[in-house]
């Protein structure tokens, strides 16, 4: 069993976002440079090691709608800032949620806007793990415009699952938008099958948004739960 | 696999049942009687006597049983395998119901372990039965299928009966028949994994309530579509997802979608309902495969053309325009004013040997050829099927046809059935048909690609 897993399951609760996003750069999938800022003398220390402008979120196994906790700041430019959205950060969630154990700060170098795609993992009683593939925002929330195939996956399977979707026509660029890492996308959703099936204790998985640009991309928020 | 072999090839089969009139096993006795079964039939049951001809045994001490088809009250049914599995029967048809589809759990269960001590294979319990037409053999309830190709697994015997009616109005036939009822032994993957093998069968056609076993289905489906083609219908569309998840994945994962992704995967070919599973096996039968998306309408109507023309668009296959060199040909062979693009409309002048002709010369540059045809006073519908039947047999693409309509082409859809083209009441269905047929050969050559 992977240590970060192991370590969760002990105490009995699913990855956190640090630790989910540990995984997937494990496995070779981009996400953006990140660290976890566990009391506020470390601030200076960790912003001088990453660029800004940061985004910082708290890190909690007991709050899941982050931003419901006013948990989430963007768009923080040097280290003065870094250190009031620390406190701001830590003082809300406290307040939202009296009891939750708080494991830290998490902060990441703010990528720039992309095509939001969404890439997920879940467990059917009948069929096992399967894997899932949309694109993000209003397209998975209001159109449900996703694909679906069982894991293990094949290379035809990754691609069928992004060429089948309605809003595949966005990735290839519209209206003069150049086209999108088509490849990139399937390489993330083949790593997430062989993730799954080297990794059984995780249950679910949400890459919820990756922005995808015209070369690479980066997976924004994960979520790993055991 | 002889267990297997012995539901569908038995030498003799027994049938445990009350034989009054209008009971499950008088039906059944009827149904082997009239059907023609070769083998042995033996009725058995307290009641003694004959029936159509067939003498009752009371007990089957000296019978060589292959299959033996239980249709008794639940509670006898534990004892009776005991019986049936220590003098080394290995293949049992349970119609009874009253068991795990009415919460009945534990019954079934103890059915389970008797199979598996005496390593017998049960189908059922709470089926229709089974049949083999290429051996006469109708151990079922239901209507006797007609002699044909395409293999037929529910999980619904009252829908199994519905369709083999319908295949009876139609003249559609099956290779074998199985309700599976609430498959407490032999299931779908069994069943599949036999059906490949089976040189009657050309088409596999299921229809699924629910699978238990997904993944195992899924492997054997990805190994059988690459011998024959598999069509499913699955019940239970509109069921949201109902699982508790946490995640965004999980809510947006509504069971239908799963297996919308798994029937995907394996190259299975999923349909609406049993209309549109009639209209592919029909085309699969015949055509398992084809091998390009340009489709050549002919056709001596206009009308019937564009909706067929606009369906073939919306579903992504190819109408496309004859090359200039085509076109040259085509201006020899056909008389002035007739269009010379795609769909090839040859209007009043479309005799049998028109149809013929550009068939045979459009053949070189098209993959697929639809030929509608709608009579006139002065047009036969027989000789225009005669002439497509001839020239099939010289082209190397598929025909299919669209005959409009009705008692006035009755006739000539007859003619085409005898050529093996499959005829479609419209073209709005052709295509659909042909494109279902297309999207499974790319998916086999893909499949084979990367094995």
């Amino acid at each position: 069993m992977h240590q970060i897993i192991e370590k969760a399951k002990k105490e009995k609760r699913s990855l956190l976002e640090t630790e989910a996003k540990e995984l997937l750069r494990e496995y070779g999938i981009p996400v953006p440079d990140f660290r976890l800022i566990e009391n506020e003398d470390e601030v200076s220390k960790i912003t001088s090691e990453i660029s800004f402008p940061l985004v910082m979120k708290i890190v909690s196994p007991d709050i899941i709608h982050k931003s419901d906790a006013g948990g989430v700041k963007v768009g923080i430019k040097d280290e003065k800032e870094a250190k009031l959205a620390y406190q701001e950060i830590i003082f809300k969630a406290k307040k939202y949620n009296k009891k939750a154990k708080i494991s830290g700060v998490i902060a990441y170098t703010m990528v720039p806007q992309g095509t939001e795609v969404i890439v997920g993992m879940m467990k059917d009683p009948h069929f096992g793990p399967v894997a899932m593939f949309g694109l993000g925002g209003i397209f998975v929330e209001g159109l449900k415009d996703v694909s679906f195939r069982i894991i293990p996956l094949e290379e035809r399977d990754a691609k069928e699952m992004i060429t089948e979707i309605k809003g595949y026509e966005i990735l290839k660029g519209v209206r003069g938008e150049s086209t999108k890492d088509i490849k990139a996308i399937r390489k993330v959703i083949m790593k997430i099958s062989q993730l799954t099936l080297e990794n059984p204790e995780i249950n679910e998985i949400d890459l919820n948004p990756i922005f995808v640009f015209e070369k690479g991309l980066q997976v924004v928020d994960a979520r790993m739960i055991l | 696999m002889k267990s297997m072999e012995n539901f569908f090839n038995p030498h003799s089969i027994a049938i445990f049942a009350s034989m009054k009139e209008g009971k499950t096993g008088y039906e059944i006795v009827k149904n082997m009687v009239e059907g023609g079964f070769k083998g042995n039939i033996y009725p058995v049951s307290q009641s003694g006597g004959q029936i159509f001809g067939v003498n009752i045994n009371k007990d089957f001490k000296n019978l060589e049983i292959d299959l033996a088809i239980i249709a008794i009250p639940g509670q006898f049914i534990p004892s009776l395998l005991e019986d049936l599995g220590s003098r080394g029967v290995k293949s049992a048809v349970i119609i009874s119901a009253g068991f795990s589809e009415v919460g009945n759990i534990e019954e079934e269960k103890e059915i389970k372990k008797i199979a598996e001590k005496y390593k017998m294979r049960i189908i059922g319990p709470n089926c229709a039965g089974i049949m083999n037409t290429g051996c006469n053999l109708f151990a079922s309830i239901e209507v006797r299928a007609l002699l044909g190709q395409t293999a037929f697994i529910t999980q619904s015997g009252a829908l199994g009966g519905a369709v083999l009616m319908m295949a009876e109005e139609l003249g559609f036939g099956f290779s074998k028949f199985v309700s599976y009822g609430n498959r407490c032994d032999v299931d779908e993957v069994d069943l599949i994994k036999y059906l490949e093998d089976d040189p009657q069968t050309k088409v596999i056609t299921l229809y699924i309530e629910g699978l238990e076993e997904g993944r195992r289905f899924l492997t054997q489906a990805k190994k059988t579509v690459l011998k024959k083609p598999i069509i499913a219908i699955k019940a239970g569309k509109s069921k949201a997802g109902m699982r508790a998840t946490s995640s965004h994945t999980g809510s947006l994962a509504g069971e239908d979608k799963i297996y919308d992704a798994a029937f995907k995967q394996a190259g299975i070919l999923r349909v609406e309902g049993v209309e549109e599973m009639f209209d592919l096996c029909r085309g699969l039968i015949h055509y398992p495969k084809i091998k390009g998306n340009k489709i050549g309408v002919i056709t001596n109507s206009g009308g019937p053309a564009v909706l067929t023309t606009d369906k073939l668009e919306e579903l992504g296959l190819m109408v496309s325009e004859p090359s200039e060199s085509l076109k040259n040909k085509l201006k020899k062979i056909l008389p002035p004013h007739v269009s010379l693009g795609n769909p090839f409309d040859l209007l009043a002048y479309g005799g049998a040997e028109n149809f013929a002709q550009v068939s045979k010369t459009i053949s070189s540059e098209y993959d697929v050829i639809i030929a509608i045809f709608v009579p006139t006073a002065s047009m036969d519908s027989v000789e225009i099927a005669t002439a497509l039947g001839k020239i099939k047999e010289e082209i190397k693409i598929p025909i299919f046809a669209n005959f409009m309509a009705g008692r006035l082409v009755k006739k000539g859809i007859e003619e085409l059935n005898r050529y093996g083209i499959p005829n479609y009441e419209t073209g709005e269905r052709c295509a659909k048909v042909i494109q279902k047929i297309i999207l499974r050969t790319s998916k086999i050559n893909n499949f084979n690609l990367c094995n």
